[in-house]
């Protein structure tokens, strides 16, 4: 699965500190995420897509391969 | 009518999610009051221990003296990293270190398994009192957690 959160928090100019206050994490679960080493729960992935007003599978791509 | 029950509806799930984090926040001091308790009576015992007995550095001496440094020092690492958490308002836990504690718990564990069996197989075989065995065979343990924690931390490439 890849993501777009990198991109995301560069175009709304937040921190991966703001970005995970906003969702109640922390630092390094951001940091995890955005390096691909690490599949959030639905529940995180819904408020990461909802902090960027997005829907979750504009935010998260699943790849099958 | 909907609007207002929307509204209604919207209150309650911010009280909730307030209520929530109270609870999250409350739940993560009292484990910073469980650790200091912790590292009190181990301090205390440790005291009550030197102060009881002719020091010797025998190797069952050393061993006994370096499990409570190890807690001790454990203790004040995970205090100092809570108090900066709290400073940054960052979560004591969320979902990623829970499943890396529970990672690190499961291979400890299985770890620790075989070590206890080496433990038993080499025990007959030297002269060493049975508590030194303990207290080696619970120090292994410890080193084995923060081993296999480190190992799910850095080192293991995806937690999916």
């Amino acid at each position: 699965m890849t993501n777009r959160i990198k991109e995301l928090r560069a175009r709304d100019n937040l921190t991966q500190m703001d970005l995970a206050r906003k969702v109640g994490v922390r630092r390094e679960t951001i940091v995890f995420l955005e390096k691909g080493k690490y599949n959030p729960s639905l529940k995180l992935a819904y408020d990461i897509a909802r902090v960027f007003g997005m829907k979750i599978e504009e935010v998260f791509v699943f790849d099958s391969n | 009518m909907l609007e207002r029950s929307n509204i209604v509806l919207e209150i309650h799930n911010i009280i909730l999610e307030r209520s929530n984090k109270t609870r999250e926040i409350m739940k993560s001091n009292l484990r910073t009051i469980l650790i200091v308790v912790v590292a009190v009576l181990v301090v205390a015992t440790f005291a009550l221990w030197i102060a009881n007995s002719d020091i010797s550095f025998d190797f069952s001496s050393v061993l006994m003296m370096v499990i409570p440094v190890v807690i001790l020092v454990n203790a004040v690492l995970l205090i100092r990293k809570r108090m900066s958490d709290a400073r940054d308002q960052m979560p004591a836990e969320d979902e990623l270190t829970k499943m890396i504690r529970l990672r690190s718990g499961n291979t400890s564990f299985q770890l620790s398994l075989f070590l206890w069996l080496v433990i038993g197989s080499v025990e007959d075989r030297v002269e060493v009192e049975g508590h030194t065995i303990i207290g080696a065979g619970i120090l292994g343990m410890a080193i084995i957690f923060a081993l296999s924690w480190m190992y799910h931390r850095y080192i293991r490439r995806s937690h999916d």
